[in-house]
């Protein structure tokens, strides 16, 4: 006991003092919590002369951390422990916040459960209850290997150590927090920034495991995304590469499986107790927390991390880290989409290309000259059948006025031009064309307007055909292909703006609208296609304080989400007046003004005072305004596209270098979506384009792929095929088309994917009943690998009867010729014969007179055999039929329109209210109809031809009035007279032909007529056939 | 009343002179085109019958130069082969096909004549 006493009288206040002092120095030191916590313990080890201490934390889920140091132990070896609390021992040991002192802990066994098992040596304790919020989180211990009576001073000490101890724990714990959602903070802003700098879906998504397995500190993480049915893993972090392979999760598999079905995060602290059905085999872990990957309302996938670590070894997640890794997946599943829409954009990218580079290679290919100008005919592009056709090569014309025009036909050409300008295509105009070395042609002509995105002609196609060749149908084909291409061409390389316009609006609403940036007025740049020119796109602001105070009362009370919305579905009106004033600015990038310095140093400018700023420039006040203003570029992929305008015109509130910033953070996604907007609407206009092409094509046009499977049809292969598409595609096209069970030796698609080069063949098909022209050519991919064939068919079933009618018609003309030949030589010397034989039977009698009978007779029937055989038999020339003369009439009309048309004549027609049908034969009736007409049109010009039809006395009249020159008195008695003509290349036929056949069908024609006042037929036609 | 008569064979021009110039006609004789316009002009005849296939000047075209000198001219076209579809045919008064029977030709040309 003397000893006791006479230590406790050691404890002065100098030591106390100085204890305290070290202590204190130590708790508010920068080192780690349990380097600080280590040096304390050894501290008071040394300073108070005992044999051990020990300070243990009470940890989330009852985990006790604790640490020791000994007496004569060096700091490096200091004991760190971690016990369960299971029974929660400590708490209940302090009930009232008191210090513990015992001299013997033999004589209180259950004392004995807080400390470290192994420490059965110690027998004295002083125990002080570490207190944060009334409540003990863990105890400072001093034990002693003797039994011993501490000092009251002892005890003070060590409560007030206690304290201590509790504020730098404190402090720690809010250190850590705050640095961990510091972290939290920086993550997510990388991840921000990946979304515009990691397009590459394959870096990004271990991107994301590697970061955010460093912000939350974990062993392992895993990214699931849904492919199919399955939650595939794609990325990973701390796992080993067998497990990744092993783990295809299905909806409610395992615990991302749970997410995805449930939609809901899950916080598991110890997998052990959790239920059988989310264990998976394989991953060996004690806490884990799992959350969905959304994209608006759709899930994408799962993020799940295990086995939080922090310095104290493996702990659990806590519902805060919960909240930040949702954040986190939220940030994580728009890139994630950003860059598998990216991919996907890329891919289609490279599918367009490739047709515009098959496409191209066609029209090369072409041996039609297929040649672009102007529309005022200088070339733009001239092919090598143009070069094969007419002998100039492309150098050689370019930039000219069409070379192969000849001279006289000039004025023609540029009629067509004024046709096409009108948007006219004209198609197969036969005419004629000068080659090189000054030889005439006559070519096919097709000549079609190009067209720009805003249906403005911008050029002039022309194909042509030389058609003295003869294979016309298979060229037809080659020609509609370019056709198809050059239009392709022309049109994809503009780009729309309707959906890129809604997104613009948006970002720009955000900048403006309370909820959001709220500047007065945002303005957006963008560079044009050259690249040198900032061009004023869109503006959103009010134009007047008067107008501002109307929107803002206006939009009060509707959320930034409710007005996105509006703008997403509803149409964009892009003719504000701040639109208009936008569309007008125009800046030259090289000049040297504040917009070319935000876009040369990529970086935000914020003028307080433009008028004392020189580079604002006059221009830019005048149209805008501000007296202070901001720009921000906007920056994707290391590329300006624009700026931002930014200013408080209204309110005069000055402009924060901090919104600029904010800005400027936010610019890099506007920028990304806005290129990623115009990437996907190139895309789907040209897709959309081809499609339309493809569609409106007659002939049949379908793709299959290397295995006969039909990928594709156009309408007119749904037409002649009569089945819906659905039932074609995806069928054999052996089956569809030629209905056969194996691919047909005799179709050209047989010859051309053997052989694998282009092929052009007739085919009769008896399935499809006809004839066709088909083209097959192969498709390749980038590797050169045969992937399919594209299939265009013609139908030239008619065309080719029409050929063979024509040579039969030919070879019966020749025949007849030969025929008309042989008749002559042959019947001059029967004629002689028969008619003298007949002078001989005249003048003779008896049996001579017999034998010339016999002559004549014989001779009779020779001549009747040739007129036979020479078609003399026809019984009548006139073949007659039921006629309406109306309808016959309006024939003839529209036959001669070209020839009115020419002279500017118009037609009336006055026509009976009933048909009129007359027995005559309308050939016939039609030419002498015809006759009168074309003297009409010749004699007139700016005037009227009037036709009337009525029914007088039985006889059908017809009356041609004409407002021309009219005929001279003399002349009038002879116009029916054949050879007559006033005309220099009349041949004086027509109205006598005219005469002559309303003669033969019993009718009459009559004329009146004064010089200079126009004349009038009146033509008769008995209404039945007498 | 006169009968210019142009054909190329000529056992056809003696055969026609013959059975014409019974029936009571009087009857000039031209084997070529040439010949047959030169007759025209000086025998000024009433009546014509012109062989359409000629070795110089086809008949279509002595038609046309006939009626040009002569619009009221009765003119006969006769010939071995069916020319009916050739308008220019159709200037003339009448057709007939080439027989060794004359009884359509002396038809025609009395029906001419009556007019």
């Amino acid at each position: 006991m003397a000893e006791i006493t006479e230590r406790k009288h050691k404890m002065d206040n100098s030591v106390q003092k100085e204890i305290l002092q070290k202590i204190t120095s130590i708790a508010s030191s920068k080192l780690e919590l349990r380097e600080i916590l280590d040096t304390i313990t050894h501290v008071l080890v040394e300073t108070l002369d005992k044999d051990r201490c020990s300070i243990c934390l009470l940890k989330p889920e009852k985990k006790v951390i604790c640490i020791e140091a000994s007496k004569g132990v060096s700091k490096k070896s200091v004991n760190v422990f971690c016990i369960e609390d299971d029974a929660g021992t400590i708490s209940s040991m302090f009930t009232e916040i008191r210090p513990i002192v015992i001299e013997d802990i033999r004589k209180f066994p259950h004392v004995k459960l807080i400390l470290n098992p192994e420490s059965e040596d110690m027998f004295s304790l002083l125990a002080a209850p570490i207190v944060q919020d009334d409540k003990v989180s863990g105890i400072l211990m001093l034990q002693t290997r003797a039994p011993y009576v501490y000092s009251e001073d002892e005890v003070n000490l060590l409560t007030i150590i206690a304290y201590n101890v509790s504020a730098a724990v404190r402090n720690a714990d809010m250190y850590r927090n705050v640095k961990a959602q510091l972290d939290e903070l920086k993550v997510i802003h990388e991840i921000g920034k990946a979304i515009s700098s990691i397009l590459n879906i394959d870096e990004l998504l271990p991107y994301i495991c590697r970061e955010v397995s460093k912000v939350f500190n974990v062993t392992g993480c895993i990214l699931r995304l849904i492919e199919g049915n399955n939650l595939q893993i794609k990325a990973s972090y701390g796992l080993s590469d067998s497990i990744k392979q092993a783990m295809d999760l299905k909806t409610g598999e395992g615990i991302a499986g749970h997410v995805l079905s449930t939609r809901a995060p899950l916080l598991i602290d110890d997998t052990h107790r959790m239920p059988d059905n989310l264990r998976v085999p394989g991953i060996d872990a004690t806490s884990v927390i799992c959350v969905p990957l959304m994209v608006r309302e759709r899930i994408i996938g799962t993020l799940g991390l295990y086995d939080k670590k922090d310095e104290w070894g493996i702990t659990t997640f806590t519902e805060d880290d919960l909240q930040s890794l949702m954040t986190f997946a939220s940030v994580s599943s728009i890139a994630i989409e950003n860059a598998r829409l990216y991919r996907e954009e890329i891919e289609k990218e490279k599918e367009v290309s490739q047709t515009k580079d098959y496409l191209k290679s066609l029209i090369e290919d072409s041996a039609d000259a297929i040649i672009t100008s102007d529309t005022e005919g200088h070339i733009t592009s001239w092919n090598r059948g143009a070069e094969n056709i007419y002998g100039y090569t492309e150098d050689e014309v370019s930039g000219r006025f069409l070379p192969m025009v000849p001279a006289f036909l000039q004025d023609e050409e540029r009629n067509f031009m004024n046709k096409i300008k009108n948007k006219e295509t004209l198609r197969n105009l036969e005419t004629i064309r000068q080659t090189k070395n000054g030889r005439l042609i006559e070519v096919s002509l097709t000549l079609s307007p190009i067209l720009d995105a805003s249906e403005n002609v911008t050029g002039i196609s022309g194909i042509s055909r030389d058609i003295s060749e003869k294979k016309l149908v298979e060229k037809e084909l080659i020609r509609k292909n370019q056709e198809l291409s050059r239009l392709f061409f022309i049109n994809s390389v503009v780009r729309s703006t309707l959906e890129l316009d809604k997104l613009l609006k948006m970002v720009l609403t955000v900048v403006t609208m309370g909820d959001g940036l709220g500047f007065n007025r945002a303005i957006l740049f963008l560079m044009d296609e050259s690249g040198k020119v900032l061009k004023g796109e869109m503006g959103v602001g009010p134009a007047s304080p008067e107008e501002a105070k109307n929107i803002w009362l206006s939009m009060e009370g509707r959320s930034l989400g409710a007005i996105i919305e509006e703008i997403e579905s509803g149409p964009v009106y892009l003719d504000s007046h701040l639109d208009r004033l936008s569309q007008r600015l125009s800046v030259d990038i090289n000049g040297d003004c504040i917009l070319c310095r935000c876009i040369k140093e990529k970086r935000p400018f914020n003028v307080r005072n433009s008028k004392a700023e020189p580079l604002v420039t006059p221009y830019l006040i005048q149209m805008l305004g501000a007296d202070a203003f901001g720009v921000v570029p906007l920056i994707s992929r290391d590329k300006i596209i624009g700026i931002i305008w930014v200013d408080n015109l209204f309110t005069g509130r000055p402009i924060k270098d901090e919104d600029l910033q904010f800005l400027m953070g936010f610019s890099s996604h506007i920028a990304s979506a806005i290129e990623n907007a115009r990437l996907f609407e190139n895309v789907a206009l040209a897709q959309s384009e081809l499609k339309n092409i493809f569609e409106s094509i007659s002939d049949m046009v379908y793709y299959t792929d290397s295995e006969f499977t039909i990928k594709r049809v156009n309408q007119a292969v749904v037409r002649k095929i009569g089945k819906p598409e659905e039932e074609i595609v995806g069928q054999k096209c052996f089956r569809i088309f030629h209905g056969k069970d194996k691919p047909w030796e005799l179709c050209p698609h047989h010859k051309s994917s053997v052989s694998q080069q282009p092929y052009v063949g007739e085919l009769e098909d008896p399935y499809l009943n006809g004839t066709f022209v088909v083209s097959n050519s192969p498709i390749f991919d980038s590797a050169r690998n045969f992937v399919g064939t594209v299939h265009i068919s013609r139908d030239v079933t008619e065309l080719r009867n029409l050929r063979e009618r024509v040579i039969h018609s030919e070879r019966m003309a020749a025949l007849g010729e030969l025929a008309a030949r042989v008749a002559h030589e042959i019947r001059n010397p029967l004629i002689s014969i028969g008619g003298f034989a007949r002078r001989l039977e005249k003048k003779l009698s008896g049996d001579i007179q017999e034998y010339a009978k016999i002559i004549v007779n014989e001779v009779s029937r020779l001549e009747n055999i040739l007129k036979e055989i020479l078609g003399f038999v026809k019984s009548s020339r006139v073949n007659k039929s039921n006629v309406n003369i109306n309808d016959m009439l309006s024939g003839i009309v529209d036959f001669t329109a070209p020839q009115m048309d020419e002279r500017h004549n118009a037609v009336i027609k006055e026509f009976s209210e009933d048909p009129i049908i007359a027995v005559i034969d309308p050939d016939r009736i039609k030419e002498a109809i015809l006759n009168i007409f074309m003297n009409a049109a010749q004699a007139t010009e700016n005037g009227t031809i009037t036709v009337k039809t009525r029914i007088e006395d039985n006889e059908a009249v017809i009356e041609l009035i004409d407002t021309g020159c009219g005929i001279k008195e003399e002349d009038l008695k002879n116009i029916f007279n054949p050879f007559f003509t006033t005309k220099p290349q009349g041949t004086g036929l027509g109205l006598a032909v005219t005469h002559k056949i309303i003669q033969e069908h019993n009718g009459k024609v009559k004329v009146e007529s004064v010089w200079g006042g126009g004349t009038a037929f009146k033509i008769y036609l008995p209404v039945r056939d007498p | 009343m006169k009968l210019l008569i142009v054909d190329d064979d000529t056992n056809i021009q003696r055969l026609y002179k013959e059975e014409l110039e019974e029936e009571g006609y009087n009857v000039v004789i031209a084997g070529t085109g040439k010949e047959a316009l030169e007759m025209f002009e000086k025998e000024n005849p009433d009546i014509v019958t012109l062989d359409i296939l000629m070795p110089d000047i086809d008949g279509i075209s002595l038609l046309r130069k006939m009626k040009e000198q002569r619009p009221n001219i009765p003119i006969i076209m006769s010939t071995a082969y069916d020319y009916r579809d050739d308008f220019a045919v159709w200037a003339s008064e009448a057709y007939i096909v080439k027989s060794s029977d004359l009884g359509e030709l002396k038809n025609t040309i009395r029906k001419l004549m009556d007019k």
